[in-house]
């Protein structure tokens, strides 16, 4: 079967190799078993979002908040694992820091090597597999640069907009300034995505805006306001789940509306007319403002708010999208019969 | 002379010349580098993300307005600074770019960033406060050198063995006659580099510009990297299939396909393989155009562009020189010749210059005269019998032309020479006028006295000697077929030869 190497980003049919395992026939990188897979549910997110906006520290953060969920048996008998050294690395170390309340360093305009992971368990949605990557948010400044370094977004089932808006110069000027920033972003991908690279958006990629730093949002509703602080991991201890991805799909919309009537109509219009699907989430990765590279409080696990949430959004994308190929499958075995 | 400079880094927004706030190109040639250019050369800027990384080069050939520079690219750590937002993992890297006028004197590319490492900057502080640069355009002033000398212009061969692979293996994939996957070094950035520069040296100028390095690409992936020769110390760079190098244990891992290009395969390799002398820049570049003549039959321009190896090279590769030379004779000749002797030399000058080889008219001469070859053996090209009396006269001879008059302009040697080949082909029994101008030759008859060989010929085809000549009745045939016997012995003789 063919699918497309997370390294090379190449449609490939990988090859057993012995002693290795599976390797991509393109650039001949060890593939992980489980990506291999067929009966996995996968999808590949990607990080995008100006410098300073908190993609590296969300990445942190959401695999902090993945173990704090299997260690605290909030989802149950949830687990995951790391795929190659590079994730291991940041689960072990990076994570380890961030525990102890050291936020990770700048990233740097690399070609991101993907974190590679594998859940089990997920409830509602079982096992899936994601790739994530990471890039400097000066990749972003230009569309020459996202089709270099920020290539990998062409392959994305679904891309994380991670906007600040306190970065984003709320406080300092005026929400129409906050919003002409949100749009020259989206209007940046748009054209390195879609006028340079050919990915049909609205076809292919779905979208997740996670409005970073909601914490420092003074001008947030009270109702978001609750949502966000109540969003943190022990918002997932509740068995109905389908009920919370309900509230989510709401409290989505709820954000949305709010962005209309803060004068950032054109940013959602935008994003709506040129993505498959658009969702709407509040994020605070630390749970507060930190002080330089450290935070002011320990982090605890009820700190960070709402960073499960645009995964739940982007994996119920990849197990609807599972599902409609197998049906797609089943219905073509039936017809060749 | 001006070496121009780039700084990378990041800097807060109010600070740099446009205003972004993360890493970018603050300071540059704002008149000789295109937005192309700083893009193509920032994709060479990697950070590798790992512990205890202080700083690294790199290096690469860049072609602006089209000439090729060359870029040093000095990437350092700077764990103790803070962006806006307060982060860390900010670094700096100042690039160098060295016009050919420069790099084209030096030795190696780190020989020229020791002129340089003084100019770089130590940090932000030391950056924004400089007054080289100017804040408003973004313009950054070049470093200007007078006078500079390069230090010794001879290296001695490269004789250890993992730098031997090293160099072929460079050679081919900046030669682009084989498809190299990357070369990943593992070992200190320092001893990367150090070993780079050492065995770049030994890499034809022309061939150069097709090669650069990263001494420090921890973690990075090798399929979007520009560069494909890198080295790392803790985190392999990943999404390849590459020829691995252990700078520690000195050894080579290779993808088996891929054995066979750590080892001379090319004229070039095997001169650098064999060479026991010093050589210098134009030694290497000299050999490479040989080789490239004899690898590909792409002559240089002239002889005295390969001089300085034309002995060495071609006593190292013989054989591919031979094989060559035979070709290209054939060629030229329309004959088939199977064991020149002449020695590698002027083989090689004669694949440079073909017939108008000084060297070559003797030759062809010897072979002619000692061979009795005629018109059906060999053809002669002008720029041949142009050099050479006796084979004009022969040429004419061949022509059908009366040669009287050459052969009484001849010096004795020659006339020798003419009259011995005249017996031994048969021609002078089918040339009335040549017959009787000869009898009465002093030098004619000098001759057969010497050579019994000849008399015997003469004798036995009825040409009477010294005014006794016999019933040579051209009509008869016999002359012809006592000719023909002869020649055939001769032929034989030739085939020896």
């Amino acid at each position: 079967m063919d699918l497309r190497c997370p390294y090379c980003l190449n449609e490939t049919r990988p090859e057993l190799k012995p002693g290795i395992g599976y390797c991509c026939r393109e650039c001949q990188e060890a593939l992980p078993k489980d990506y291999v897979d067929p009966l996995n549910s996968r999808a590949r997110i990607g990080l995008v979002g100006f410098t300073g906006h908190g993609k590296t520290v969300y990445l942190t953060s959401l695999f902090y908040t993945l173990r704090v969920l299997s260690n605290r048996d909030i989802w149950r008998n949830f687990s995951w694992r790391t795929c190659d050294d590079h994730t291991h690395k940041i689960k072990y170390s990076d994570v380890r820091n961030f525990e102890n309340s050291r936020l990770p360093a700048s990233t740097p305009e690399n070609f991101p090597r993907p974190a590679l992971i594998h859940l089990q368990n997920v409830p509602s949605m079982g096992d899936i597999f994601l790739s994530f990557y990471d890039t400097a948010g000066r990749v972003y400044e230009s569309a020459e640069k996202i089709t270099d370094m920020g290539r990998f977004v062409a392959h994305a089932d679904t891309v994380f907009f991670l906007i600040s808006l306190s970065e984003s110069g709320l406080g300092k000027c005026d929400m129409g300034d906050v919003s002409f920033e949100m749009e020259r972003l989206l209007d940046i991908y748009i054209r390195g995505v879609y006028e340079k690279m050919h990915v049909d958006l609205s076809d292919k990629q779905e979208m997740v805006v996670l409005l970073t730093k909601a914490d420092e949002i003074d001008i947030l509703p009270e109702d978001l306001h609750k949502f966000l602080n109540e969003s943190s991991c022990n918002w997932w201890m509740n068995d109905d789940l389908e009920a919370r991805f309900s509230a989510l799909d709401n409290y989505s919309e709820r954000i949305r509306e709010w962005l209309r009537s803060e004068g950032c109509g054109g940013f959602v219009n935008l994003a709506e007319n040129n993505f498959k699907g658009v969702n709407y989430t509040l994020i605070s990765s630390t749970g507060a403002s930190p002080v330089g590279d450290t935070l002011v409080t320990k982090l605890e696990p009820e700190h960070p708010k709402g960073v499960i949430n645009p995964l739940v959004f982007a994996m119920r994308s990849a197990c609807s999208r599972e599902s409609a190929q197998g049906v797609r499958s089943f219905i073509g075995k039936i017809r060749r019969r | 002379m001006e070496i121009y400079q780039f700084v990378y880094t990041k800097v807060p927004p109010e600070e740099s010349p446009w205003n972004i706030r993360d890493f970018h190109t603050v300071f540059y040639p704002v008149d000789l580098i295109s937005r192309e250019d700083l893009y193509e050369m920032e994709r060479m800027i990697h950070k590798p993300q790992v512990d205890g990384f202080r700083d690294k080069l790199t290096v690469f050939y860049r072609k602006i307005d089209g000439m090729d520079y060359l870029a040093i690219l000095y990437l350092t750590d700077l764990p103790e600074e803070r962006d806006v937002f307060g982060r860390g993992g900010l670094f700096l890297c100042h690039g160098f770019l060295f016009p050919p006028e420069i790099w084209m004197m030096a030795q190696t590319p780190l020989e020229l960033f020791d002129i340089v490492k003084g100019h770089v900057f130590n940090g932000i502080e030391d950056l924004l406060n400089s007054g080289i640069v100017d804040r408003n355009s973004g313009n950054i002033e070049a470093i200007e050198i007078s006078g500079y000398s390069p230090p010794g212009d001879m290296r001695p061969p490269l004789s250890d063995d993992l730098k031997l692979k090293i160099a072929s293996y460079l050679f081919k994939m900046a030669s682009g006659i084989r498809d190299c996957p990357p070369l990943l070094l593992a070992g200190e950035p320092s001893d990367v580099s150090e070993l780079l520069d050492e065995v770049l040296f030994y890499i034809p100028d022309e061939l150069k510009v097709n090669l650069g390095w990263d001494s420090a690409f921890d973690g990075g992936s090798l399929y979007h990297y520009p560069l494909k020769i890198l080295g790392f110390r803790e985190e392999m760079p990943y999404g390849g299939n590459p020829v691995s190098v252990d700078l520690y244990n000195r050894t080579v891992d290779c993808p088996g396909e891929s054995a066979g290009l750590l080892h001379p395969v090319s004229t070039y390799e095997r001169w650098l393989e064999n060479c026991d002398e010093r050589v210098s820049r134009e030694d290497i570049n000299a050999a490479y155009r040989l080789s490239l003549l004899v690898d590909s039959m792409e002559p240089p321009s002239s002889v005295e562009e390969v001089m300085p190896q034309l002995e060495n090279f071609s006593y190292i590769n013989r054989g591919p020189i031979e094989g060559q030379f035979r070709r290209k004779f054939q060629e030229l000749f329309g004959m088939t010749i199977t064991d020149p002797d002449l020695p590698p030399a002027t083989m090689l000058k004669f694949l440079i210059e073909g017939a108008s080889c000084d060297s070559m008219a003797g030759f062809i001469e010897s072979l002619v005269l000692d061979g009795y070859l005629t018109e059906e053996d060999i053809k002669l090209p002008g720029e041949i019998t142009e050099r050479s009396r006796i084979l004009r006269t022969i040429q004419r001879l061949w022509d059908g032309a009366d040669i009287t008059d050459e052969i009484m302009e001849s010096d004795s040697e020659e006339r020798r020479h003419i009259f011995a080949y005249l017996i031994g082909t048969g021609l002078l029994m089918k040339n009335e006028s040549l017959k009787d101008l000869l009898r009465d030759d002093d030098d004619f008859n000098a001759l057969l006295e010497e050579r019994e060989d000849l008399f015997d010929i003469l004798n036995s085809s009825g040409f009477s000697v010294s005014g006794s000549e016999s019933a040579d009745d051209p009509e008869d045939g016999s002359d012809i077929i006592n000719l023909n016997k002869v020649k055939m012995m001769i032929s034989g003789l030739f085939r020896r030869h």
